[in-house]
């Protein structure tokens, strides 16, 4: 720090915020994006510089990192954090759940979700400001899986712990591979099927050349990210920083769920038109998938205290608004 | 203090702990921990222990150890020593023979291999001193054990190429297979040049000798009985993947099964042996990963000062047609593969490069194989030349890391013939992608 | 020959203990193919154990690697100067793996601390606490390192001169 600075120049807040997205993707524009929008609703008064997932330290390390002080901010996945507490796990991703981002984000700003979120976050020592979705995620296959019944006997790769349990629910043959193990294994068939990310993702990395199927939308996973800051830093903004920041990110959600789900569909009609079967399942399919899940959310709410608290909220939501 | 210069009081102290003779394992880690503590105090320690931690999490690491442990039953066994024995007898009177044999060898590995490092000490145990006893000048051998096995991530499977397409969202098929031709360029520049050198100079690859040539046939069919089990192992690893049984590490382990098996079967499976093996491996990775470990963490302090600001600006702005801005990144990674490992200067530079790329209309794919064609010549550079430590990891006490990298320029220097021919012309890595795109 | 330094015997012992480490993940790795491709059965728990045990490898090679003088080093100047040049050489060699070993024993020790008070688990379906004990192994290691370090220091100090095979 420099000594004699003015009460303006301490009035600027610098900085630097790991995503959980690799360098050349849609969704790390559109992380960029979001920090150019703080700078000018800000007046340059909180300049964020986004880098990208592993360029300081490992995409699960984030966590630590920021309640530290070593990052000011992070941007990750908070299923990534399941190991601290299994509440991360429920908060990150309840699997087989909910159907859209917006559901979810209903919990988060009127279930009570976004308390819960801050509370479990303190104790690390960071301030949960928001949550970010960026869509419902694809399975490509090589065999076609039309029904949870479909599931027996495949091979598919789940690197998380609900998905994981859930697939194996249902008989599939859940196989743990490291993620640059999953291409050249579901090209070479040492699995059928894998847990990735979105449609247009996917269709990125050239997964619809090798799988001719694919889960669209999904049902296993709706992964949410986190925007969070180093509490100090935050308890260092003023009350219209705080205010511009946390609707920043209430922005930075929709403007993630809207264009990736435009690029989802855009890549939908490619993939159908090169031969790839997208497969919708039923309603009934959904319900059944979702009972078998709810029972795996329950064994993981009994694994602390604060999952317990996060399990209870989300079920008596999702019962509200009809989804259980 | 400015990016710029604490690049260069960065690079300057990584020189002088070299020239003193600091262990490679502690001279990138000292300048990481002076550096982050200096100006960060704490908090980068913090990075520093969690990147090492992680670090080691990164599964594609599972396969090092065992190439190495390959590696080294195959040279306690007999069957390496036997194999390159035949592999001396059958090429006859070709000059530098077992170099291009050895080469061979190399590139049908390159495609079980899909990292850095395991082929190199597998060959440096086995091919080295074959070579060696058999009177081959010895910067052609290393050379050639290197340079060659450095190809393990140029034929895929590719870690490197993997990690770009998952970096860049390119397709990893497409860039599997553009990498195909570009790496039997690098592969066919390497013989030629054997040949040539050979041709030239006959002692630096003498033939296999006239009485070698002329045993009879029965005792050249037993010859070929040692190069069995040999094959026997590639197909474990080569067959497990291909078919669709095993993933690329898992394969690794594979392999291993298959030279404990070969040994066994030739009678030379004993507990003292594998043991001798095991602490090897052990000490051979104890020495590898903690000179990667002082790298990344020097990676993480690097980014932390804002070295990704720093490689942006030295590219953006510039007033020059397209290739040549290409021709300026590659001279980037060049330089920074003298200094860092490929993972590091992945994660600095392709988030800036590929959307400048993809901006100016040009080919990611195409990109990507610059990219790990420049990866290669990282390998060899000095003074942080992986395939050097991996080498020198193995290699007989008296070869000394400096010979190594004295063995490298002829080497270096086809690497850079390689890379100019697919800069300037595109088709020879992107011709094959269109034509099996198409069907 | 004198009786070995109880560091360096500590320093091979682990090295020779944990070498074992490579073969069980050899066989736990046939064990996962066999049972994924022929039993149609893949498990949960040999991913994440592998990479476990390979990092021990990895953590206590260090040490082990350090006392049979394997580390690498690059010796044209060091091999071309005066033996007393040699000898501040030899100090400043010794002192920087004190010093970063001393600073990363610091880093590592507080970067188990709570990972181990909290039982950090994988999070994964295997729910583990391998996290936690891989970050405790890491600072054990580190420490393994620094004792041979410090060790390395005191017989530079005292004058003698450096054990076979660390040159080369
Ligand atoms: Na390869
Ligand atoms: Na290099």
């Amino acid at each position: 720090a420099m000594p004699g600075r003015s009460a303006k120049a301490a009035e600027t807040h610098e900085w630097k915020m790991e995503s959980l997205w690799q360098g050349g993707s849609i969704n790390q524009t559109i992380f960029a994006d979001f920090c150019n929008r703080v700078d000018a609703a800000t007046a340059g008064r909180v300049k964020i510089t986004p880098m990208p997932v592993g360029s300081i330290v490992a995409y699960n390390e984030t966590l630590d990192a920021v309640g530290s002080g070593i990052l000011e901010a992070e941007h990750n996945g908070i299923a990534y954090f399941a190991g601290r507490d299994a509440a991360f796990a429920l908060l990150g991703d309840l699997s087989g759940g909910y159907e859209a981002p917006w559901q979810m984000q209903a919990w988060y700003e009127y279930g009570g979700g976004l308390e819960l979120a801050r509370e479990l976050y303190k104790p690390y020592g960071l301030y949960f400001v928001g949550s970010v979705w960026w869509g419902v995620e694809s399975v490509p296959s090589k065999v076609p899986i039309n029904s949870p019944a479909d599931l027996k006997g495949v091979k598919i790769r789940a690197p998380e712990g609900m998905a994981s349990q859930l697939f194996k629910a249902f008989d599939a043959n859940v196989v743990t591979l490291a993620g640059s193990e999953v291409y050249t294994a579901l090209e070479r068939g040492v699995i059928d099927a894998t847990d990735w990310g979105t449609l247009s993702m996917n269709t990125d990395l050239g997964y619809q050349k090798i799988a001719k199927y694919a889960l669209y939308p999904g049902v296993h996973s709706m992964p949410a990210a986190d925007v969070a800051v180093n509490l100090d830093k935050w308890n260092a903004l003023s009350d219209d920083l705080k205010a511009t920041v946390e609707m920043a990110a209430r922005d930075f959600s929709r403007d993630m769920v809207e264009r990736i789900a435009v690029q989802d569909r855009e890549d939908a009609q490619k993939m159908r038109a090169e031969g790839v079967t997208l497969i919708d399942w039923s309603p009934e399919s959904r319900r059944i998938f979702r009972q078998k899940a709810q029972g795996i959310w329950e064994t993981w709410s009994k694994k602390s205290p604060m999952a317990g608290k996060v399990y209870e909220s989300q079920v008596s939501f999702m019962k509200k608004i009809g989804l259980l | 203090m400015s990016v710029e210069t604490l690049t260069l009081l960065m690079l300057g102290a990584i020189a002088l702990l070299l020239a003193i003779g600091v262990p490679l394992a502690f001279v990138t880690g000292i300048v990481a921990v002076g550096f982050g503590y200096a100006l960060f105090g704490d908090g980068a320690l913090g990075l520093i222990a969690s990147r090492i931690y992680s670090f080691m999490n990164a599964y594609v690491l599972v396969a090092v150890p065992m190439f190495i442990l390959m590696a080294a039953i195959l040279e306690r066994s007999g069957v390496a020593r036997d194999l390159f024995k035949a592999m001396h007898v059958f090429s006859g009177s070709l000059r530098g023979g077992l170099a291009v044999q050895t080469l061979g060898v190399a590139v049908i590995m390159a495609a079980m291999t899909g990292i850095i490092g395991g082929e190199i000490v597998l060959l440096g145990l086995v091919a080295l001193p074959q070579m060696l006893n058999l009177k081959y000048d010895r910067n052609l051998a290393i050379g050639t054990i290197c340079a060659g096995g450095s190809l393990g991530t140029m034929i895929p499977p590719s870690i490197v190429l993997i990690f770009y397409g998952l970096t860049a969202n390119v397709a990893i098929g497409d860039l599997f297979v553009a990498t195909i031709v570009p790496g039997l360029l690098l592969a066919g520049l390497y013989l030629l040049y054997i040949l040539a050198r050979c041709a030239i100079s006959p002692e630096l690859g003498p033939p296999a000798s006239a009485a070698e040539r002329s045993l009879p046939l029965a005792e050249k069919l037993r010859l070929l009985k040692a190069v069995a089990l040999p094959l026997f192992v590639a197909a474990m690893v080569l067959g497990t993947i291909y078919a669709g049984i095993a993933s690329v590490s898992e394969a690794a382990g594979m392999g291993v099964v298959g030279v404990i098996i070969s040994a066994w079967v030739r009678g030379e499976l004993n507990w003292s042996m594998l043991r001798d093996a095991l602490r090897q491996t052990t000490v051979t990775c104890g020495t590898l990963l903690w000179i990667t470990f002082g790298a990344t963490a020097l990676i993480g302090i690097y980014n932390v000062v804002g070295g990704m600001a720093f490689v942006k600006s030295l590219i953006t702005d510039l007033p020059l047609p397209p290739l040549s801005i290409v021709l300026v990144m590659m001279l980037i990674l060049i330089v920074l593969g003298m200094f860092m490992d490929w993972v590091g200067i992945l994660l600095l530079t392709m988030p800036i490069f590929v959307p400048i790329v993809t901006h100016l209309g040009m080919d990611p794919v195409w990109f990507g194989i610059l990219f790990c064609m420049s990866m290669q010549v990282s390998y060899l550079s000095p003074p942080f030349g992986p395939a050097a430590f991996y080498l020198k990891g193995v290699a007989p006490p008296d070869i000394t890391l400096q010979q190594i990298f004295g063995a490298f320029w002829p080497f270096i220097f086809l690497q850079l013939v390689g890379l100019a021919i697919v800069l300037f012309f595109p088709p020879v890595a992107l011709w094959l992608p269109s034509v099996l795109g198409a069907g | 020959m004198a009786k070995p330094n109880p560091i360096d015997r500590l320093s091979r012992f682990l090295g020779d203990q944990i070498c074992y480490v490579f073969l069980i993940t050899v066989a736990i790795t046939a064990y996962e193919v066999v049972m994924r491709y022929v039993f149609n059965a893949a498990t949960i728990w040999v991913t994440q154990t592998a990479i476990f045990l390979s990092a021990l490898g990895f953590i206590f090679g260090g040490a082990y690697a350090m006392e049979q003088g394997r580390h690498i080093e690059i010796t044209s100047i060091y091999d071309a100067v005066t033996p007393p040049v040699r000898r501040v050489f030899d100090l400043i060699r010794c002192g920087v793996a004190v010093v970063y070993l001393g600073f990363l024993l610091y880093a590592t020790v507080h970067q188990a601390i709570p990972a181990l008070s909290r039982m950090e688990t994988s999070g994964q379906a295997w729910d583990v606490p391998i996290p936690a004990f891989q970050k405790a192994a890491l600072a054990l290691g580190v420490a393994a390192m620094l004792a041979q370090a410090l060790r390395q220091l005191v017989g530079r100090l005292a004058g003698s001169p450096r054990p076979s095979g660390e040159s080369s």
